[in-house]
């Protein structure tokens, strides 16, 4: 074997992509990779011209090729290549004379290496640490710090360490001691020991010049033996969140005193009636403490075990807020030392922004003393009417003796007495007629409510008729006009107070009128939701405005009664039964134009439904 | 005629008085018996010398014995039950009305407060009860 054959052997070899040309650039030796990168397998090239079989060659490769086979030697670490196929590659290579002996040049050597997969590595491992170096320099509040086993700073960044005014530039390469002062030194070095000893760790770090407050998370970088190479620190600045918590914090101990120092009993539950948070108030009013309440169900703690029904009505409600209703209702509660009280009880659900309800809020006022005097209203008001009653009866007893006894003078002895004697009989007897009517009247009202009636089925154009039957000599005597529709409703309520509803407002109607005018008198009737509004419109002598409400005041009379007989009873027993019936009333009125008296009456419940 | 025998048990003069004006002045021929309490009704009737009366004009409201006792022991007696009882009241109380008809009152009526009204129902209780109404002897 020749020494050419030899080495053409070792060329075959080796792995590198080797060109060996003369001084004609005429290949003398080719290694197989040479021919596999560029792309010329199982061609021979041995005594072929490098030119005739690359007529393309740029111009460039020839002045190299000239170069070197003066005597220089050239090379690149990274240049651009495009293959034949268009394939962009980069190439390495090395191009240097080769000598035969005492510095005569015999031709050249040409080394290319394809690099274009560790560029292409590179090329990304750039991206990556540019993509690392953005997140650490933008990502708000962090910094991030590599060091090696002797605290020296490889790599430093972050925008926490601009805002606290640190150069990142500034500490790389620094040992971590030449960057801080004696304080971060003795505070820092035991958690770098840790760190480098292997720990992942965490710390929070306030340095005492910085009025700011880091989190720290430490860990260890490991080389493929496991031994710890260096170590990285990433610190969060949370000063922020941390004035965040605390404004939270205060907001929730704001929340908390008013939540437990308010009067009420309130508290949270789920939709299932676990109670999440009772207030104070509510907790120490059963002697109870959070833990005896706290997550079980609502109706089992002490507050509700009154009785069973308490508790079921109790869980009836919770369900029917779990729906989303507003619950509300008076409810007697125990408390300590067993005293019961009644509260204003309320289940309000919470809804989220879609409109489900996730939590409720019970919430109940202590209303004991309300419904004590509720009570106590209830009962002096009917002992008043009872009062009323009675009084009036008895009255009627000594007063027909009066009258009785006055008219008995009056037809014996009439005319056997002076004209004046005469005259105070008359008097006496005026007096005491009136004296029965008030009576008599107050009986009436009183009455309303003592000696009313059941509520039936009544059609009022049925009562209206009736009135005005009862009117019909008052409305021939005056020629009233009396204007209605037969539109008017069915209602609940007590026959024989409604005529007289009707017969008062359309007698004084037609009573109080200017003495030359024909009373005119509309009767119509509008329906609510959920009730019938009624008018009784006049043309006659109205109102002044300062009466509007008094007129409605038992005995109340705004005329002598020379000018209009009557107590003042009429409107005091419209207003009472219109109140009996659960309906308002009231007045409209232009003096000396006319009046119109309204008044309502629920709809029956039944068409409310409907 | 016989005149027509009367017991009134009344506790007030006034309508003691009045009751006579009325008789009075009807033209009534009567004999008129006054109790001024219950227990002397009952005393009254349960003495077989005094004379029956026709008709008892008996007030609900008494001194000692009340008047619905006193009907309730009038309609209870055999010799005495089948005399007419008038309540003759100033209570208009529907509850008195009910009681009494249940203890077979055999009328109610609330005393008028006017005189002449009242003078008018006196004369009509004597015109209904001895002209219009048969009576049993005993």
């Amino acid at each position: 074997m020749s020494q050419l054959d030899l080495m053409q052997t070792l060329m075959e070899a080796t792995p590198a992509a080797i060109a060996v040309f003369d001084k004609q650039m005429k290949y003398l030796l080719v290694s197989d990779s040479w021919l596999s990168d560029h792309d010329m397998e199982g061609q021979n090239l041995i005594g072929k011209s490098h030119y005739d079989i690359l007529p393309e060659i740029p111009e460039h490769w020839k002045e190299i090729h000239q170069a070197c086979l003066n005597g220089e030697t050239r090379k690149c670490n990274r240049d651009e290549f495009t293959r034949a196929n268009g394939k962009h590659e980069y190439l390495k290579w090395e191009v240097r004379p080769w000598y035969v002996d005492e510095g005569q040049i015999g031709g050249i050597v040409v080394f290319t290496e394809f690099i274009t997969e560790l560029v292409e590595a590179e090329k990304r491992l750039k991206q990556q640490i540019q993509f690392q170096e953005m997140l650490l320099q933008n990502l708000p509040e962090f910094a991030a710090f590599l060091f090696d086993t002797d605290m020296r700073f490889l790599l430093v960044d972050g925008s926490a360490l601009r805002k606290a005014n640190y150069d990142p530039s500034f500490m790389h390469g620094k040992l971590m001691k030449e960057t801080v002062d004696e304080e971060g030194y003795t505070a820092l070095y035991p958690q770098y020991t840790r760190i480098l000893q292997g720990e992942t760790i965490f710390f929070r770090r306030q340095p005492p010049h910085l009025n700011r407050i880091y989190h720290n998370y430490g860990s260890p970088v490991f080389d493929d033996n496991g031994q710890v190479i260096a170590g990285i620190i990433v610190s969060q600045d949370v000063t922020q969140l941390d004035e965040d918590r605390k404004l939270r914090e205060f907001q929730e101990s704001r929340f908390k005193a008013i939540f437990n120092n308010t009067f009420q009993f309130t508290g949270f539950m789920d939709t299932n009636g676990i109670l999440l948070e009772a207030n104070e108030t509510a907790l120490a009013f059963a002697g109870l403490r959070e833990e005896d309440v706290i997550g079980k169900p609502f109706w089992e703690a002490r507050w509700w075990s009154l009785s069973s029904e308490t508790q079921e009505q109790l869980k009836d409600g919770i369900q029917r807020a779990a729906q989303g209703e507003f619950v509300r209702y008076d409810a007697d509660v125990v408390g300590g030392d067993d005293v019961v009280i009644t509260i204003d009880f309320s289940i309000k659900p919470v809804l989220n922004t879609v409109g489900e309800v996730i939590q409720l809020i019970p919430e109940g006022r202590n209303i004991t003393e309300e419904v004590m005097l509720r009570e106590e209203l209830k009962r002096s008001n009917s002992e008043l009417q009872n009062f009323a009653y009675i009084a009036s009866h008895d009255l009627q007893e000594p007063l027909r003796m009066v009258t009785s006894f006055l008219d008995l003078l009056k037809v014996e002895y009439g005319g056997q007495l002076s004209d004046e004697a005469d005259q105070y009989i008359d008097f006496a007897v005026d007096g005491a007629q009136r004296m029965k009517q008030l009576i008599q009247d107050l009986l009436t009202y009183s009455r309303i409510s003592t000696q009313g009636g059941n509520f039936t089925q009544i059609n009022l154009n049925l009562i209206l008729q009736y009135a005005l039957t009862d009117l019909s000599l008052k409305i021939q005597e005056t020629d009233a006009q009396i204007h209605y529709g037969e539109n008017l409703p069915t209602i609940q309520g007590d026959e024989s107070q409604l005529i007289r509803l009707f017969v008062n407002l359309i007698g004084n109607a037609i009573k109080f009128q200017k003495s030359d005018q024909q009373p005119i008198i509309n009767i119509c009737v509008e329906k609510t939701d959920t009730y019938w509004r009624f008018a009784v419109q006049d043309n006659g002598i109205g109102i002044d405005p300062t009466f509007h409400n008094k007129i409605f005041t038992i005995f109340k009379r705004l005329h002598t009664r020379t000018q209009y007989i009557g107590t003042g009873i009429g409107l005091a027993v419209c207003k009472k039964i219109i109140e009996r019936h659960n309906g308002k009333m009231w007045v409209e009125s232009v003096k000396d134009e006319g009046s119109t008296f309204y008044f309502t009456l629920p709809t029956p419940k039944e068409e409310n439904l409907s | 005629m016989n005149p027509i025998e009367i017991l009134l048990v009344e506790d007030s003069e006034g309508d003691i008085l009045l009751t006579k004006k009325a008789l009075e002045r009807g033209k009534i021929n009567n004999n008129l018996y006054i109790a001024r309490d219950g227990e002397e009704a009952i005393q009254y009737l349960k003495d077989s010398k005094n004379t029956r009366p026709d008709l008892i004009l008996l007030d609900l409201n008494l001194p000692r014995i009340d008047g619905r006792e006193v009907l309730k022991m009038i309609k209870s007696t055999d010799s005495i039950k089948r005399i007419p009882v008038i309540i003759l009241t100033t209570s208009d109380s529907e509850k008195d009305i009910l009681d009494t008809y249940d203890s077979y009152a055999n009328g109610y009526i609330v005393k008028p407060v006017d005189m002449s009204q009242f003078f008018g129902v006196v004369s009509q209780i004597e015109n209904f009860w001895f002209t219009v109404v048969k009576l049993p002897q005993k």
